[in-house]
């Protein structure tokens, strides 16, 4: 008993530190943001009440509404080109040797790895109207018709955002995916092959519902990375052409710091959790189900 | 699994068009940072025919993109080495040292880790003014810090409880102290969560631009994304320096990935339960 008591106060000890960064940049901030949203403030002054003003203003305010939208059209999208792309990765990389199909995977995950902005960078270039690499290619096999002013274009800015995002996360769901899928035993799907099944199908009835956790895993963790959005906008577009594809941290910043609202910038912050929250429990619900064991 | 020649020509096929995808951009950026201007507009697709070094001393000098470098260096590492230090102490002791109501802090710090940022971001940027540190060094540590912890803690929490707790009770009764065991023994067993969790911090930070783009807007202090953005916006259609800039990012990140990459997978799959 006498051990117990001294490896708690070395354990309480060890957790304080941390405990203390945690609360002062984390826990306080996120209730003073709630507080921030119910108050009216220009970040000099002293703040005064403001019940639920902030919230209705960035509500009734077309910019702000379209920023929510856009977030939650990218995170989604995203997120579903993403898991679908990943989970063809691991399907098919299932198939070759193991050296080989190391390579690829080595490949395929390592967009993950790049930080967002440069990727933004190296995809304005990709996209550029004139020396960009995908102009330039349509030119070179005879397609100049299809030439956009890709980033410019109200057509096709977020839809080649979404691309380069799709580009980024898929890798990281195929290294999850493909570890689980490696796991599923052999013997499993033997029988189903003596009795006819094609591989598409064997995946189908068998592989899929049994890493079933963690698709669903992998699609969450996707989902919480993009909705951080402000990386890549901000570099390829900065929420251009005419704010189009302005997402949620793009309009904060500017609400904040340059309209100096930093009520309404907390309102929107906290309605955005809400969003995030609420599109998480959404994904768990969709994909909820029984689980085997095996 | 039924395998046949033919089927497998096809899987490699499509997966070589998509290495092909992953993979151009990122050549495309190398290619052109060795180019010259005037050569980059008659030859956009092949190896420059004369090497433009001098576009990267363009940009590490002219562009300054050297001292934001140095920046981000002194930022990252400084995190990495801080975070570590601090979660594998907190995870050790939530695993392990039968601290009260261990569970529920470590649901908290799991919900911590999913919290978006932008939940924190104006009142974040109102401490740090009120502590006098906007536009320093710590303004933009701290928060790192604080923001990395959550996940780090957890993924060292469910690496320790691994560790059999035959071992840790064997080195206690051979009269190590609590600190000794800790270092002698648990972390080397645990070294799988360390490499892991100094990949995420160093990739999640090197690249990060909302926060440093809050907090140093009016500082000289720059941070190599917002330097490389900066000079994006000025450099208008002067590529090679431009590429060149965008490769000196590139590169620390594709050469920790080269050394890292065994561990990944280990790491991603950390704190999953099994498939």
């Amino acid at each position: 008993m006498k051990m117990k008591q001294r490896t708690r106060r070395t354990g309480i000890a060890y957790l304080i530190p941390a405990v203390l960064f945690v609360l002062l940049f984390s826990v306080i901030p996120f209730f003073w943001n709630f507080v921030l949203s119910f108050q009216k403030w220009d970040g000099f002054g002293s703040p005064a009440a403001a019940g639920f003003h902030n919230y209705l203003s960035v509500l009734q305010n077309p910019l702000s509404r379209r920023a929510i939208g856009n977030s939650i059209l990218y995170a989604f999208s995203s997120t579903f080109g993403g898991v679908v792309l990943g989970l063809l990765f691991a399907v098919l990389i299932l198939r070759l040797s193991q050296r080989e199909g190391g390579i690829f995977r080595l490949i395929l995950y390592s967009p993950a790895m790049l930080p967002t902005a440069v990727v933004g960078i190296m995809f304005v270039f990709f996209f550029n109207p004139e020396m960009g690499l995908l102009n330039n290619f349509l030119r070179l096999v005879g397609l100049g018709g299809l030439q956009h002013v890709w980033l410019q274009e109200k057509g096709t800015a977020m839809a080649c955002i979404i691309f380069v995002a799709i580009w980024k996360c898929a890798g990281s769901v195929m290294m999850l995916t493909f570890a689980a899928l490696q796991g599923v035993p052999r013997s499993l799907y033997e029988s189903s092959y003596l009795d006819g099944a094609g591989f598409m199908q064997q995946m189908r009835k068998i592989g899929f519902p049994l890493i079933k956790p963690m698709i669903l895993l992998a699609t969450i963790n996707t989902l919480g990375a993009q909705f951080k959005s402000y990386d890549l906008i901000f570099t390829m577009t900065q929420g251009g052409p005419a704010d189009l594809t302005t997402t949620v941290p793009i309009v904060m910043k500017k609400t904040a710091f340059i309209y100096g609202s930093f009520g309404s910038a907390a309102a929107m912050g906290v309605l955005f959790t809400i969003v995030v929250a609420v599109s998480i429990l959404l994904i768990r619900w969709c994909l909820r189900g029984e689980t085997y064991e095996y | 699994m039924n395998t046949n020649r033919a089927g497998t020509w096809v899987i490699r096929i499509v997966l070589l068009l998509f290495v092909l995808m992953v993979i151009y951009p990122i050549f495309f950026v190398l290619l052109t940072s060795l180019k010259s201007t005037s050569e980059f507009y008659k030859n956009i697709w092949l190896l420059p025919r004369q090497y433009a070094w001098g576009n990267y001393a363009y940009a590490w000098n002219i562009a300054k993109i050297g001292d934001y470098f140095l920046t981000s260096v002194i930022i990252v590492s400084i995190t990495v080495v801080v975070t570590l230090l601090l979660s594998a102490l907190a995870g050790y002791g939530l695993a392990r040292l039968n601290v009260p109501f261990a569970d529920t802090i470590v649901i908290v710090i799991f919900l911590l880790s999913m919290l978006p940022s932008e939940s924190i971001l104006m009142p974040s940027y109102l401490l740090i003014s009120k502590l006098g540190f906007t536009g320093s060094y710590s303004s933009v540590i701290i928060p790192y810090i604080s923001w990395g912890l959550p996940l780090s803690i957890y993924i060292y929490r469910n690496f320790f409880q691994t560790v059999p707790n035959e071992i840790i009770e064997a080195a206690r009764i051979d009269g190590c102290s609590e600190t000794g065991t800790f270092t002698k023994i648990v972390l080397p067993i645990v070294r799988p969560a360390t490499v892991t969790n100094a990949i995420f911090i160093f990739l999640g930070w090197w690249g990060e631009m909302l926060w440093a783009s809050v907090e140093l807007s009016a500082s000289k202090l720059k941070t190599l994304p917002l330097g490389i953005t900066a000079f994006m916006q000025s450099a208008g259609t002067n590529w090679g320096p431009l590429c060149a800039a965008s490769a000196i990012i590139l590169v620390p990140v594709i050469v920790f990935f080269l050394f890292t990459q065994k561990y990944l997978v280990a790491g991603l799959t950390g704190g999953a339960v099994k498939g």
